[in-house]
């Protein structure tokens, strides 16, 4: 086990890269539309983000299962996003918010697979479950209240305060991310012990990647579950909207919350009862709640429902994102090939998250939002018995002979 | 092979700006207009602007303007509501229901409905065929 120093770091850069993304998706979209950008261009520039993420993560998951020092990833990628703020701040020309972008859309394909890189290099596949929740605790607080602050910041000072904040918050994070050091004393450190059998990245690993069937049933969960759930909150925040001015836009901020604070106090929870009792249990948990919110939403509508949704969704998104790093974990385990892996799910959750924006459109515009819902419920359901009847238990059995280093 | 693929993504990251940096600048006409000169201050860019409720709290912001097949406008399409990116709504209300130049600072822009008003206005939709207008004095 790693030293309490590297350990506290690695909760610090949980927290402040997670208070650094916080800045870029909203905050941008009010900041260019107060500079006067035409909605058509507005979304372009947010486009170019997800589309830099999109097609970089799987290169960028490749990179990082070949480089040898995982902190790279994460410090080349966390200054990168500082650049982006930084540009944002000084100017709204053209230019530079797509290049802001690109650089925010590159610089988190590279964070994630680097900060999850360095979790497994630092505690090690038997403490990696109780970390990977951890993790989430951790940025679940520095999304939480930093998109809090912002939104003060952006309403009370000016939109462009939210960019200087957010490349202030650069520097805490990477000075958190310089705590995470070797420890001569116990061999844990950032530098992977695992990677000494890994193969380069090669078209070969990525066949037999995309050849594994465990692994395409757990995309295709994925797809589901973000089919079912990107466009749940949109609908039900904008019929807040429709049907309680007064309160709505307080309503919203809040609800938007509260997931953040529900995966803070869960995720290591989750962690731990998924290395004690199996990634099934977890997973079942996650995607079952999908049609749960859907249903409440079609029958319930309103700022109540919308709470209690809420409150299910952070349940079910720190399943979610505790047991995406877990199985892609367990099913790369000792091939070099995880960080790949979490870049092809991160494709999957983009190719989910837009089917469902889409999908939903359409069914509301044909058969109104109860119908969109029981839809998007639907999608969930589906997940759920692909999981039942598909998805095998991959939890390493517990008396492993060969762990993959000494601990 | 290693070189290969650091190559790679180095080359990829150099492509991006070139693209990226393409900004068209400004609008120049073709051949050279009779000019005229208008005072600023006198007009009033609508399109992005803030507009208030008779009491002076922030509703939204003019979305659109739809014209008629003269070019005049006849309705406007109003987006409000919403926090952190969720819950924006996009409603049309008549051109009429838009005061210019009424309070004391000139470029305000005053909607003669309020929120609740807008709540009974169904979505505005672009090419939906019909579009359903709020307008002064009609819906409760």
């Amino acid at each position: 086990m790693a030293s309490e120093r590297s350990l506290r770091g690695l909760d610090g850069v949980n927290f402040f890269i997670a208070a650094v993304q916080t800045g870029f998706g909203a905050f941008v979209a009010v900041y260019l539309t107060e500079n006067r950008w035409t909605p058509d261009e507005v979304g372009f520039a947010l486009t170019i983000a997800t589309i830099c993420g999109l097609f970089s993560q799987v290169p960028a998951g490749a990179l990082v299962d070949h480089l040898h020092d995982k902190r790279l990833a994460i410090r080349i990628g966390t200054v990168g996003v500082g650049i982006g703020a930084v540009l944002l701040a000084l100017t709204s020309s053209q230019a530079a918010v797509y290049l802001a972008e690109a650089l925010q859309g590159l610089g988190s394909s590279l964070i994630g697979p680097g900060i999850a890189a360095t979790s497994m290099a630092l505690v090690g596949q038997q403490a990696f479950s109780e970390r990977i929740g951890r993790n989430a605790r951790f940025s679940s607080i520095g999304n939480g209240l930093t998109a809090g602050l912002m939104g003060l910041a952006g309403s009370y000072l000016a939109p462009v305060s939210v960019f200087w904040l957010t490349a202030c918050l650069t520097v805490p994070a990477l000075i958190a991310l310089s705590l995470i050091t070797y420890d001569h004393a116990t061999g844990a450190g950032p530098i992977a012990q695992n990677t000494r059998n890994e193969s380069a990245p090669s078209w070969a690993g990525l066949k037999t990647l995309l050849t594994d069937r465990r692994l395409m049933i757990f995309a295709l969960c994925i797809v589901l579950f973000f089919l079912s759930s990107a466009a749940m909150l949109p609908i039900a925040a904008t019929q807040v909207t429709q049907h309680h001015p007064k309160l709505a836009d307080a309503i919203i901020a809040v609800t938007i919350l509260l997931p953040q604070f529900v995966v803070a106090v869960i995720s290591p929870w989750i962690g731990r009862k998924s290395e004690q009792s199996g990634r099934r249990p977890m997973l079942l948990l996650g995607w079952g709640l999908l049609p749960l919110q859907g249903l409440l939403y079609a029958v319930l509508p309103g700022p109540i429902a919308l709470a209690i949704s809420q409150v299910l969704s952070g349940a079910s998104g720190a399943a979610f994102g505790v047991m995406m790093t877990l199985v892609a974990a367990d099913l790369t385990r000792g091939t070099g090939r995880f960080n790949l892996t979490l870049g092809a799910l991160g494709v999957a959750i983009s190719i989910g998250a837009s089917l469902s924006t889409s999908f939903a459109g359409i069914v509301a515009q044909m058969f109104g939002d109860e119908s969109a819902f029981i839809g998007l419920a639907l999608a969930g359901m589906c997940g759920v018995l692909l999981l039942m009847f598909c998805m095998p238990e991959t939890r390493p059995a517990l008396t492993d002979a060969a762990p993959p280093h000494p601990v | 092979m290693r070189h290969t693929v650091l190559w790679l993504s180095a080359i990829a990251v150099l492509l991006m700006p070139p693209c990226l940096l393409a900004a068209p600048d400004g609008e120049n006409g073709a051949s050279a207009p009779n000019l005229e000169n208008a005072v600023q201050g006198t007009l009033t860019p609508v399109v992005g602007h803030h507009v208030q409720d008779p009491e002076g709290a922030d509703v939204g912001r003019v979305w659109d303007v739809l014209v008629d097949a003269q070019g005049i406008p006849r309705a406007a399409v109003i987006e409000y509501g919403g926090a952190l990116g969720f819950g924006k709504r996009k409603v049309a209300v008549a051109w009429s229901a838009l005061k210019f130049g009424m309070s004391h600072s000139s470029d305000d822009v005053i909607l003669a409905l309020t929120r609740t008003q807008l709540g009974s206005v169904p979505d505005f939709k672009y090419g939906a065929g019909d579009a359903t207008i709020g307008r002064v004095g009609g819906a409760k």
